[in-house]
Formats: C-alpha cells, structure tokens, sequence
C-alpha cells in the first residue's frame, strides 16, 4: 500500500513495488510490468468491428482469443502485430488521484508501443489493459513480469465524486469491453 | 472376424488415438506438467504397439485376441484421461493457482510431485480419476462450467487427501482395525446375517468361513473407501478451514439424495463429519446452514443382506471418525501447513473491501476463507454498484492475491 492523505480511501499497487528502489532513482513514475494474460483477435472471422449504430460487423467481444504465457515463457510480438496485454500489478485509486500510463522509453525506441488509451481515473480499481503493438522492424519478445511501462500519478485539485465505475474495474485479465451509447453521435447521423 | 482383421482395427484405433495425442503435444501448455503426463500416457500406448506387433507374428489365437483386449481397454481407459489433459490446456481455467497447490501438493507428498488442473463435464463430487498409473501426479478436476470459480478451489483439499491417502499407505493401515470392526459389527447381528446370506455360520467363524468371507469382503472395502473419504474431506478442512465447507456446500446443494454410492459415506454422514473435523482443529464453518443441509436416513431394519452389511460398514467406518480427524492433522502439521491466520484473514477481508487484492498471506486459505466471507456478507461494498457485481469481484480479487501470494513465494 503507498498511502494517500486519506488513508480510508489509499493508493495501493499490488505487488508493491519497491518505494527505496524508488526514492533512489528519483523518478517521477512507477514502473510496472508485464502480466500473464494476452488477448489476441482473431482476424481471419471478421471484416470489421461493429462500433455502435452499426448493424453490420462483428462484436469484438466474440473475436478475441486469449492466452495465458506463464512466468519464464515468452509471447513474440511481430512487427505490426496488435494484440491486448495486462500489469501485472493491480492498481487501486483513490478518488482524488488520477494518473497515465507510457511507454519506457527503453522499449519505446524499440518499437513497442504499449497504450494508446493512457488515462487511468480517479477510482479505477484493477490491472491495467495494454495496447501492445510493436511499430518496430524487428521481432519483440515479451515475457510476463517485464518492467515493460511506467504510471505517472497525479492527485485531482478538486474532491468529485466522480469515481470510475467503468466495466474495467476489478479486472485481472485484458478486457475489450463495450463502445458505450453516444447520443451526440447518433443525432449527427439521423438523417434531417 | 480374422486374425488379421482383429489386430488391424486394433492398432488403428491405438494410431487414431496417438496421433490425436501428438496433435495435441504440439499445441500451447501453460505449464509443463499437463505435457508431462501427456507424454507418460504416450509411452504407454507405444509400448501397445509394440504388444501388438508381437502378438501379430504370433500364431497363438488366444494371445492374439488377449492382447487385443487388453489394447482395446487400455485405449478406452485412456481417452478419458486424454481429455482430461486436453481440457487442462483451456483458458476457461484459471491457472493461478497451479503454482501455489503445487507447492502444497509438494508438502503434503514428495518433492517431485507433478500437478495437473483441469475440467470435468461430467463432473461430480464423488469421483475422481484413478491415480495409480501416475504415481508422482496429482490431478485435480473442477466443474468444466465454474472451472475459473475461485470460490470451489478448496475442493482441491479433497482431492489431494486421495493423494496422501496413497502416498502414506493409510488404507494398509486402516485396514486391519476396518476388518475387525466389521467382524465384531457382524457378529453382533449375527442372526440376521445368517438369514439374508442363507448361511449357517457361528460367530468364530465369520472370519475364515468361505463362504461368508465371499459375502462380507465387499463391503470391506467398501468401508476402507469411505475412511478415505471422510480422511480427504477431514484434510480439506484442515487446509482451507471454512472455505471447504461452503464449497462442499455448494456443490451438494441443492440437496436432493439420490441413490448414494456404498463407497461414500451419506452424505449427512459427511456433513457431520466435516463439522466435527472443523470442531476439532478451531475452525469456524462461516456456514451457518451447512449443519442442517442434510436430514439422517430414517433408521429401519435392513431388508436385504446389502442393506445389513452396509450399514455394519458405515458403522465400521463411524468408529474411526476421529482418529481419521487426527490423522489429517498431523499428517498436515508434518507438512509444515499453518492453520489458517484469523489476523490475516481480516487483513485480506480489508483488502477486498477496498477493491484491492491481498499481500504477505502465510497460505491461500486465507484468501479464500476471506473470499467466501466476503461473499456471505451483505451488504459488503457501500457503492450499490460494486455490490451488484460483488462476485465476479471478489472472484478477481481472489485469483489477483493467489497470484500476488505466488508472486512472494518465487521472490522469497
């Protein structure tokens, strides 16, 4: 547990990761690693996704195989490979945190790109979904427990009571979830 | 059909069901062990090719068609256990918790003990797959359909007690203790077994009269198999405390009867059992309805000679309830198993309280036991919504801190 002025409501990572190790380095983030369970899509079943409004395409949720690499295995990331990855570690928000998650840059200038949506809110209780592809020329191995990303935290300047209830919370394993209603769109798309 | 005939379908169902083998060697493991076993089952149904073959040039009819027979069983009894690892493989199982029952298998029983977890479609709680031609493996099989429900993992207790069961003899030890009672149990009712058997026996020869032995030796074993029974659910409950007993609970219920297997005990026998295994080793059943889920059967006069040594051999196997009880203990304190930490559990029970799973557990009975609280306590989340999904949170949780405890374990 790491605490927070609010010791009801902590900022917890589990496993912990190591606060001295930290303080030495002076770093402005936590570093996280690589968990054990991938989802990869299965291309070969659908043209396109379906988004909402959509009557066609396929829903993604039917579409993802997943796989579990255990410690000291590897999974190959080959260039221009998408496929959804997981922390290891579980991430515990209180409300008045928020935060992001980015590349190292170590793995970055390697071609792996491992989020491209970054916002963690206030509230979010789980482990971290990974948009893993690798813009790279070469094979990438990965392995879980890899400090493969690093979460910048920041405290919100006004206490809401805006907590994530998203359907991500409380997840171990990588999630597609839902592309939820969006009114704004579906007016611009009736026809006048 | 032919000589020639027998032995080609023969070995073509034994190449049909090895090259289904060797399909599924090359597919993806999530640990070595299922691939092991597979590969133990592999030699096996090799080393029957190779009885084939011998057999082929052989012009003896009747070894021809023994070692058929033989193949052909050898081969039914093996596809059982092919799925069995197959299904060992699917993501629908949560592999979390491999590494921390292996470590406990490895306590329980030898250094070199393999583990396999895997799935049953026709799953019940009163079977579990022969083990004596996987010496060094323990197999675990959870409902294929809740196969990733964390909260059934402490019937891996049950399971494992067949294994230490084994490992330490205990039905060679039983037995002549088993033998006697049952003896003294018959000679008791010695009337009555004389009248449903049609024998005319006295009491000092119950034991060495042919044909009375032809009639009592089944039940003999019927009564050493229940003793392993009620010393597996004893070991479950003294491993994983409350959280046995609510997982037992829920797989009995919704408790119908049904026709009862003489190899188990009834199943309010075990029930009473459980609770005073739990009584025994200070352990809370967390189930207030566990004690009453089962009525006694009405207690009426046998009318047949099964129903007269049955209940002699549920009698026989009463008697040593206790002594079944403190031999799960000590063969678990052997071990080095703590008994589960209350501290620990209420630290856990914080953790998931806020969403968060647990650390620094000294046994994943804690966290189980902590599970299950967490689901019979309502309300158990403030926030409406977190309390409509509670179990598929708290099943998150528990799966998170199994892994987080395995995590500890590797770092140590």
């Amino acid at each position: 547990m790491l605490g927070s002025p609010d010791q009801t409501d902590p900022l917890i990572i589990t496993p912990c990761p190591n606060l001295e190790e930290l303080r030495k380095k002076g770093s402005a983030s936590v570093d996280l690693r690589l968990g054990s369970w991938f989802a990869e899509m299965r291309k070969s079943r659908a043209s396109h996704l379906k988004i909402v409004g959509d009557t066609e395409g396929e829903d993604a949720r039917f579409l993802s195989k997943m796989h579990f690499i255990r410690f000291g295995d590897i999974f190959v990331l080959h260039p221009h490979q998408f496929i959804l990855g997981i922390t290891l570690e579980w991430i515990r928000f209180p409300r008045t945190y928020a935060g992001y998650v980015t590349s190292r840059s170590s793995w970055g200038r390697r071609g792996l790109v491992i989020a491209t949506a970054v916002g963690v809110h206030p509230g979010f209780s789980g482990c971290l979904t990974l948009e893993l592809t690798n813009l790279g020329e070469l094979p990438i191995k990965l392995s879980p427990g890899l400090a493969i990303c690093q979460l910048f935290i920041h405290q919100v300047s006004s206490d809401t009571d805006a907590v994530d209830r998203s359907a991500f919370v409380g997840q171990r394993k990588p999630v597609l979830g839902d592309i939820g209603p969006d009114s704004f769109a579906e007016k611009l798309r009736q026809t006048i | 059909m032919s000589r020639r005939e027998l032995v080609t379908f023969t070995r073509q169902q034994l190449l049909a069901l090895l090259a289904e083998v060797n399909g599924i060697l090359g597919g993806e493991f999530p640990y070595e062990h299922s691939r092991d076993a597979l590969k133990e089952l592999k030699k096996k149904l090799v080393e029957c090719g190779d009885q084939l073959d011998t057999a082929e040039r052989s012009s003896d009819l009747a070894l021809i068609e023994s070692t058929c027979s033989t193949v052909a069983e050898e081969i039914q009894w093996s596809i059982g256990y092919v799925g069995f690892f197959l299904r060992s493989t699917n993501v629908r199982n949560a592999f979390e918790a491999w590494g921390p029952l292996l470590r406990l298998a490895r306590r329980l029983l030898r250094l070199n003990s393999k583990l396999v977890i895997s799935s049953e479609w026709e799953f019940s709680p009163f079977t579990f797959i022969g083990l004596s031609a996987f010496p060094d493996f323990v197999f675990i099989g959870l409902p294929a359909p809740e196969s990733s429900n964390p909260f059934l993992l402490p019937i891996a207790g049950h399971e494992l007690g067949h294994n230490v069961w084994a490992n330490e003899k205990l039905a060679d030890k039983y037995q002549p203790v088993i033998l006697s009672k049952l003896l003294d149990g018959i000679r008791s009712q010695l009337k009555d077994f004389c009248t449903h058997t049609g024998l005319t026996v006295s009491a000092s020869e119950i034991a060495t009269n042919m044909f009375a032995v032809t009639e009592w030796l089944p039940f003999l074993n019927y009564a050493i198999e229940q003793c392993q029974e009620v010393f597996c659910d004893c070991l479950g409950t003294r491993l994983f405390g409350g959280s046995y007993i609510c997982a037992f609970e829920y797989l009995l219920a919704p408790h119908t009867g049904g026709v009862r297997a003489a190899t188990y005990p009834s199943d309010f026998d075990r029930t009473q059992t459980i609770i005073a295994a739990a009584n025994a080793y200070n352990i809370s059943p967390i189930s207030s309805t566990f004690a009453n889920m089962c009525a006694p059967s009405p207690s009426v006069p046998p009318k047949n000679r099964d129903e007269l040594l049955l209940g002699i051999a549920d009698a026989a196997r009463a008697s040593l309830n206790d002594e079944l009880i403190r031999e799960a203990d000590i063969l678990t304190g052997k071990a080095g198993v703590s008994e589960p930490n209350d501290d620990l559990i209420k630290k856990c029970l914080k953790r998931f309280q806020q969403i968060s799973p647990a650390e620094t557990m000294s046994e994943i009975s804690e966290i189980l036991i902590a599970g299950w609280l967490s689901v019979k306590t309502v309300p158990f989340y403030p926030d409406p919504k977190h309390e409509e999904q509670k179990h598929t949170l708290i099943s998150e949780l528990v799966w998170k801190s199994i892994e987080v405890f395995e995590i500890e374990q590797r770092l140590k």
